[in-house]
């Protein structure tokens, strides 16, 4: 496995080979003296998906956000894309989550007075002005079944996730975090939306970390890990 | 604490509706204890005083003088004097310590203060005199004090009335508007954000089971203690106010324990009233939202009827400020209407109450414009910032109340101008003459005396005669006006036209005077003004429904400034009380002062009405803006390279202040445009509103800032679990 490390006199690549998605090697966090995360490791490959299960608490957002590049680490390395991203700045970050990640949130997190489409094309327009985005946004909604013009808030449950999945899929992402992404659906929708989301590592050949109570969801995973007393272990 | 703060603002601002009657009530017992009746209305009355209201002036401004004496010597004096002051003697209300030298020069030796007690309120400008000569037989009356129909009061004085002609209900509604309103606004405010921050609990609870009418009865539980400390807050104050005098800094006006002693129960009305509408208000605004309101972003597109609403609001506007402006020249041309004011306030009410509709319709067109234009272009706040205009109902609130803002300060200090203006250009007059001649006014049915009492000045001394005589041309009934026209006459020995630069037969204009004499005319710079030399004819002539006086113009011989002082002196000691002498130019100071202090309350309510409705705009917009960000801030948080959302945010607020500057200088241009020769000050009413506009837009945008600048997006948790609710405003 190989990463591209920033090289202090250029600046950081930016457009990685998408053979590793994510590496996460030796993290460790902590709140005031209460340690979250304690030498955590992990590798995800292209194509491949990986759940993180735990109980409430035990560290699970901390990590994502840990490897989202929201939180610094009090010490270890994250590769995001392989792009080491803990000394990057937060303009960097955001310039990396924009162009090689997508994220699904357990209730969507949509805006509620867009229309699933914009909704969908927002993370591609963040950015700066890009007239393909909504184009892009009506390709990946025709394919996953829902109305485009459709204000969020007028979007069902199942709506929602799959107009969050559609948007963690915009930006073509090396790497989709998925926090509780069936955490506020029925077990038929729920089961729909984990075959949906679970297929796609395969079909475009991007990493999956997917964070989940559930373990009917946690088992379509390639493979399983727990989080425990801030250490990540096989489940 | 800001729902007592603003309980209290509501109360207290009812309150001033009962200082303001309490001040109409302490001139009411002013005027029944000055009253006189003279035998002309009251033939069978047995005359006791004789008695005559004079106006002179100090400091710049009227005073208004009783002066009086007893036919017999029991008579009891008025204002609650235990004496007849000794001829030749005058007390003076407080106020008028500063000005005592001046007054002596008229009325003699000062005897001294009358009891505050028994004057309109703390800055009457009174003055009583016991002339040393005998004032005349006409000037008979009934004793002060007899109260009844037609009675008349011996002399007018300055309490809270904005003027002479704006009756107690007029006063009343303009308070209301400017004061009462505004702080209703901020309450409801305050309220709605309280209603925000529990709608979560509100909304679960009734999903749960508990019936919207415990959960409304509960909140307003909850709400009672706020609001029983800011009534307590607010009865505290009046309650001070009642134990001591309290002056107002620059108003030039104390609120008077006595007058709210004396309208304790009128006090207690406004302040039961200031009670009741907060408690209503209160009521309103803690109705729990029906949960499909609480679960949906609230679209300000377009509903059933609300186009109408929004064009019936322009219709409003146009035609009750056009419907203000005509009765106000109708009412400049009687002289006695105030039907004008009550258009304007009418007018403005109405638009007040139609404006959000009209806001709602154009926030929500430029939102749709705005996203579409986005949207074409792939710019994501232009999309952001579109949608969220037209989903929110906040925005239209903000622009709304930014709109109201601007209309009723540019309104108000339309008017405040139109008496301020005048006494600044009046200023730049009287310093332009300089004190080189005096203007002498002596009573108008004696002319035959005037050149005796004139010889009584000193030989350097001389003066010009001019008479000023205004023809009646035409009488409109239906308007109720009378047309004039108007020639003025100057009388000079060749010396005195000689030392002005004028000469006998010279037909002048106005403007044309030489030497700044057009300063003591009377006159438009057009009108007319013959030359003659020779002494000015016995009497005047007679113009029926019109108008004609005759005044002096005095000064030195030598060209040095002339000291009024001393000619009041000399004319009052040869003719009497009657013989007024004005600075050159001081007459246009006079009464421009005395319109601006009577319209100082416009300036004040203005003033006080405005920051009131600044608070509203800046707690409407504090929550706004927080829901905005807290809905955008996570996928900022996440995916823009630079946040976008203060940028958002920024351009949501220009566009909604522009949108208020827009309509509310519309608006505040619509009601503004009055005019008529008496307001010609007005003319300027463009200018103010577009100043006020800017200011209102600047403060707007300076309160806004702060909120805006310290967005962070790391402040905001990029699992924005609370943006779920965050679209309900």
């Amino acid at each position: 496995m190989t990463h591209t490390e920033t090289d202090p006199a250029t600046g950081p690549n930016l457009n990685p080979p998408r053979n590793s998605p994510v590496r996460v090697a030796g993290v460790s966090h902590a709140f005031g003296s209460r340690e979250v995360l304690h030498d955590v490791t992990l590798d995800v490959a292209a194509g491949q998906s990986v759940a993180i299960t735990g109980p409430s608490g035990s560290g699970k957002t901390t990590l994502l956000s840990c490897m989202l590049g929201l939180i610094r680490p009090r010490s270890g390395t994250v590769y995001l894309a392989g792009v080491e991203i803990t000394g990057l700045s937060r303009r960097l970050r955001a310039v990396l989550r924009s162009t090689h990640v997508g994220i699904v949130f357990q209730h969507g997190e949509l805006i509620p007075y867009l229309t699933a489409e914009e909704n969908v094309a927002l993370p591609a327009l963040m950015g700066g002005p890009n007239p393909a985005a909504l184009d892009h946004a009506k390709t990946i909604l025709t394919e996953l079944g829902v109305a485009r013009t459709t204000l969020a808030a007028d979007l069902s449950g199942g709506e929602v996730q799959r107009v969050a999945l559609a948007r963690a899929l915009i930006n073509n992402p090396a790497i989709i975090f998925a926090d509780e992404p069936t955490g506020s659906l029925d077990a038929g929708l729920r089961d729909a939306a984990a075959e949906r989301l679970f297929a796609i590592p395969k079909q475009r050949r991007c990493a999956l970390i997917v964070v989940t109570h559930d373990p009917t969801v946690a088992a379509r995973a390639d493979s399983v890990l727990s989080l425990r007393d801030g250490t990540l272990r096989p489940h | 604490m800001l729902v007592a703060l603003s309980t209290t603002l509501v109360v207290l601002a009812c309150g001033v509706l009962g200082v303001i009657a309490a001040s109409f009530e302490a001139q009411s017992f002013y005027a029944s204890h000055a009253a006189i009746r003279t035998p002309a209305l009251f033939p069978d009355e047995d005359a006791t005083v004789r008695a005559r209201p004079v106006y002179t002036h100090a400091g710049g401004r009227t005073i208004h003088v009783i002066a009086s004496e007893p036919l017999t010597p029991a008579v009891t004096p008025p204002l609650g004097l235990d004496r007849w002051p000794a001829p030749g003697q005058f007390l003076i209300s407080a106020d008028l310590e500063p000005d005592t030298q001046a007054l002596s020069a008229r009325f003699g030796d000062l005897a001294g203060v009358i009891d505050d007690a028994w004057l309109p309120s703390a800055q009457s400008r009174t003055v009583f005199v016991r002339p040393v000569h005998a004032l005349p037989a006409d000037a008979e009356a009934s004793a002060f004090g007899v109260s009844g129909p037609l009675q008349a009061v011996a002399a007018e004085a300055s309490g809270f009335n904005l003027t002479s002609q704006i009756p107690l209900p007029v006063a009343l509604g303009g308070a209301g508007i400017a004061l009462v309103l505004p702080a209703i606004l901020v309450l409801s405010a305050v309220l709605a954000r309280v209603r925000a921050q529990r709608s979560g609990l509100t909304r679960t609870l009734e999903i749960l089971g508990v019936p919207p009418g415990v959960l409304h009865r509960r909140a307003i539980r909850g709400l009672l203690p706020p609001l029983a400390a800011g009534l307590l807050t607010a009865v505290a104050t009046a309650c001070v106010a009642l134990a001591v005098d309290i002056p107002l800094p620059l108003a030039d006006y104390t609120i008077r324990s006595i007058d709210l002693h004396r309208s304790l129960g009128l006090i207690a009305v406004a302040l039961a009233l200031g009670g009741a509408v907060a408690a209503v208000v209160l009521i309103a605004m803690s109705r729990p939202r029906s949960l499909a309101q609480a679960n949906r972003p609230q679209p300000a597109g377009p509903s059933r009827g609300r186009p109408l609403v929004a064009a019936a609001c322009v219709v409003v506007i146009v035609g009750s400020s056009q419907l203000a402006m005509d009765a106000t020249a109708a009412a400049v041309a009687s002289g006695s209407d105030a039907s004008g004011i009550l258009w304007l306030m009418g007018g403005i009410l109405l638009g007040v109450a139609t404006l959000p509709a009209l806001i709602g319709e154009l926030v929500d067109r430029l939102g749709h414009l705005l996203a579409a234009a986005g949207r074409r272009q792939g710019r994501g706040t232009a999309i952001l910032v579109g949608r969220s205009l037209v989903a929110s109902r906040g925005a239209v609130r903000i622009a709304t109340a930014g709109a109201v803002l601007i209309v009723v300060s540019s309104g108000a200090a339309t008017w405040a101008l139109a008496g301020s203006l005048p006494a600044l250009a009046a200023q730049q007059t009287l310093n332009r003459v300089d004190g080189r001649f005096v203007e002498i006014t002596g009573p108008q049915e004696d002319l035959e005396t005037a050149p005796a009492v004139l010889a009584a000045l000193r030989p350097d001394i001389a003066h010009l005669t001019i008479d000023s005589v205004m023809t009646p041309t035409s009488t409109d009934r239906t308007q109720n006006a009378v047309s004039f026209t108007q020639e003025l006459a100057v009388y000079g020995d060749p010396d005195s036209l000689e030392h002005w630069g004028l000469r006998a037969g010279q037909s002048l204009l106005v403007g044309e005077l030489p030497n700044d004499l057009d300063a003591a005319m009377p006159a438009e710079p057009e009108v007319t003004v013959a030359v003659h030399e020779g002494p000015a004819p016995d009497r005047l002539p007679d113009v029926g429904a019109g108008a004609a006086y005759r005044f002096h113009v005095a000064f030195d011989t030598a060209g040095s400034r002339v000291e009024r002082d001393e000619i009041q002196r000399a004319l009052t000691q040869a003719g009497g009380l009657d013989w007024n002498v004005r600075l050159g130019g001081e007459q246009w100071v006079v009464g421009a002062n005395d319109l601006a202090h009577a319209l100082r309350w416009v300036v004040w309510f203005a003033v006080l009405g405005g920051l009131v409705m600044l608070l509203s705009v800046w707690a409407r917009t504090a929550a706004d803006l927080t829901r905005q960000a807290q809905t955008i801030t996570p996928i900022d948080t996440l995916f823009s390279t630079r946040a976008k959302a203060p940028r958002v945010l920024a351009a949501r607020m220009l566009l909604l202040t522009g949108t208020a500057t827009i309509i509310g200088a519309g608006a505040g241009g619509m009601f503004s445009r009055m005019s008529s020769g008496a307001l010609t000050t007005t003319a300027g009413a463009p200018a103010i509103v577009a100043l006020v506009a800017i200011l209102c837009a600047a403060a707007m945008a300076a309160l806004s800032a702060p909120l805006v600048l310290r967005l962070r997006p790391d402040k905001h948790p990029w699992t924005g679990r609370r943006s779920r609710d965050s679209h309900r405003d």
